[in-house]
């Protein structure tokens, strides 16, 4: 009899090929200030294997309070489906670390630390809306304004097309998604308002113990709405600090947040906090000079395959720097296989025997065919989205000349039997220890 | 960690009008000094107004952005309000990061961009953005 193991590879790695010298550590010290220092005089060569696990062990006391502060801020609101929080794993840390020691930005364990950034992982996975009906459809159509002005009749009819899916040209679909995205932006409000009104509550409280801002300033300089400042008067909100927002979205997709949240959350976040968007987000061209032909505009997609979230990197009450990821259970179930294709493209076969068949395809696909099978995982991507707003959906067909194994379906079957496949090998691994013990 | 697929860029990929380079300090005090007129000229006490920017390719290797940009957004939330906002492009165009230099009237805007300090607050924030966009 045996067992099938699955076990990554010891991340302990003596020689490095980098010129960098790091003391070594003793396993089990608690002197972590020590480690990464490069004035010692017993300088060695890094042992950044225990580097990592040393910095993933000092992450993983900081997690449960981190976690804790993440649930009370997010976990008893209705928008909330679920909440997920993670220490980032020794193995992880390690490529980071490797990254950063080759971009010379970690000379301190300090400077790891802060730019290892997401020890903390939390998805805070928002609630679906109900489905519209096509009378509230209509209401919405006919009352849209863009810039004060309704609709003319030829924009309700292209938009119309567009919300319920009907094939279009490509002409058309570029003229039609600007309207779509002025419709959907109280909907894609509706799902976040509350997510955002913690969010904003927590900056101002930080804020406001950080000596900062005061609420008088907050009342003055108008940075939240009444109800919020009301709430900030009469409630005890956990402090979060924010250090970068990240607000993903495909070419032809929607970002979790609209440019009205970002900008508020922008406001109450202060100066020096950066914002990533598509340029065209604002809704105007920050860059003028600048003019991007109709194949560059498309190109405005972060990642080819429509990768959408609101994502940000923060630090935690107790000092623990994380990432909190918002977005809606359909794309978060998406998202964790979508990026096999991408993975497999470049090389990196770390997903198991399960997906060989699907490696062999994806690599077969000349470019031209890779385009479009990106094309098709963006709306999937948009599908799901729309779903979880409430709106009229159809389900992408997978591209002329692609073969099966690489449909959406498909994936999900992989990846969740990929996920059984090692419960059942964690199972085998801990029965096999103590067996032997 | 999520990966990202920046397509490496080429000079067919750029498209910006020509003209001469100038060093990086002249043309942000040039666009900063373009923004101070338009912000007097087309930012009002109350009402709408368009959204505008005026921008730079940038010459500076320090600085990993393809160009600089100054811009004056609307208040959404409270009538006659205005952000301003610094932003940097990513060389690959697919994505800029950027960050508010001072929010509110239209005077104390001005009145912001006016202190001895605002060139160097805005090189110091251009810096961060860039560091920013280099992580992307």
């Amino acid at each position: 009899m045996g067992y099938q193991f699955l076990i990554k590879k010891f991340i302990q790695k003596p020689e490095l090929s980098l010129n960098v010298n790091f003391t070594r550590l003793t396993s089990g010290s608690k002197k972590m200030d020590i480690a990464l220092t490069s004035s010692e005089k017993n300088l060695r060569n890094a042992d950044l294997g225990t580097t990592a696990y040393q910095i993933g062990e000092d992450v993983k006391l900081q997690f449960g309070k981190a976690k804790e502060q993440v649930d009370n801020i997010f976990g008893d609101l209705r928008a909330v489906q679920e909440i997920m929080n993670r220490p980032k794993g020794a193995v992880s840390i390690y490529t980071k670390l490797e990254r950063g020691i080759k971009e010379n930005k970690i000379n301190s364990y300090e400077t790891a630390m802060k730019y290892i950034g997401d020890g903390v992982g939390s998805r805070v996975i928002t609630q679906r809306l109900r489905r519209l009906d096509n009378t509230q459809i209509n209401t919405m159509v006919e009352n849209l304004k863009i810039n004060g002005n309704s609709l003319t009749k030829e924009e309700k009819i292209l938009l119309k097309k567009y919300i319920y899916n009907h094939p279009m040209s490509e002409k058309d679909v570029d003229r039609a998604f600007p309207l779509f995205e002025k419709f959907a932006q109280p909907l894609i409000e509706r799902r976040s308002k509350q997510v955002v009104d913690e969010l904003s509550l927590s900056i101002a409280a930080n804020r406001i113990k950080k000596g900062e801002l005061s609420i008088k300033d907050i009342k003055e300089q108008r940075l939240l709405s009444d109800e919020l400042i009301k709430r900030l008067e009469t409630e005890e909100f956990e402090p979060l600090e924010v250090l970068l927002i990240n607000n993903y979205r495909g070419g032809h997709g929607l970002p979790e947040f609209s440019s009205r949240q970002i900008q508020a959350l922008r406001k109450i976040c202060g100066n020096g906090v950066i914002i990533n968007s598509r340029p065209e987000l604002a809704g105007y061209s920050k860059f003028p000079n600048y003019n991007y032909t109709k194949d560059e505009a498309k190109r405005f997609a972060i990642k080819a395959s429509g990768y959408r979230t609101g994502q940000m990197n923060v630090i935690h009450s107790n000092g623990a720097r994380g990432e909190i990821q918002f977005r809606g259970a359909l794309t978060n179930d998406f998202g964790e296989y979508e990026h096999i294709a991408y993975d497999l493209r470049q090389g990196k076969n770390t997903l198991g025997p399960l997906f060989e068949d699907y490696k062999r395809e994806i690599s077969k696909l000349s470019e031209y065919k890779y385009e479009k099978y990106n094309k098709y995982l963006e709306e999937c991507y948009n599908y799901y989205n729309r779903l979880e707003l409430g709106l009229p959906a159809s389900k992408p067909k997978l591209p002329r000349g692609v073969n099966k194994i690489l449909s959406e379906e498909n994936m999900r079957n992989l990846h969740e039997a990929n996920e059984r496949r090692l419960a059942r090998l964690k199972e085998g691994f801990s029965s096999h220890f103590e067996e032997v013990a | 960690m999520i990966k990202y697929d920046i397509k490496k860029i080429s000079s067919k990929n750029i498209r910006m009008i020509p003209r001469k380079m100038e060093n990086f300090s002249e043309e942000l005090n040039s666009v900063i000094s373009k923004m101070k007129d338009r912000i007097s000229r087309e930012v009002p006490d109350r009402g709408y107004f368009r959204n505008f920017a005026e921008d730079f390719e940038n010459n500076n290797k320090n600085i990993f952005a393809r160009a600089i940009s100054l811009s004056v957004e609307k208040d959404e939330n409270i009538e006659g309000s205005a952000l301003l906002l610094v932003s940097a492009l990513h060389p690959s165009m697919n994505i800029d990061a950027s960050s508010m230099l001072v929010c509110g009237k239209r005077d104390e805007i001005l009145k912001f961009m006016n202190k001895d300090n605002f060139i160097g607050k805005v090189a110091e924030e251009i810096y961060k953005l860039s560091d920013s966009l280099k992580k992307v």
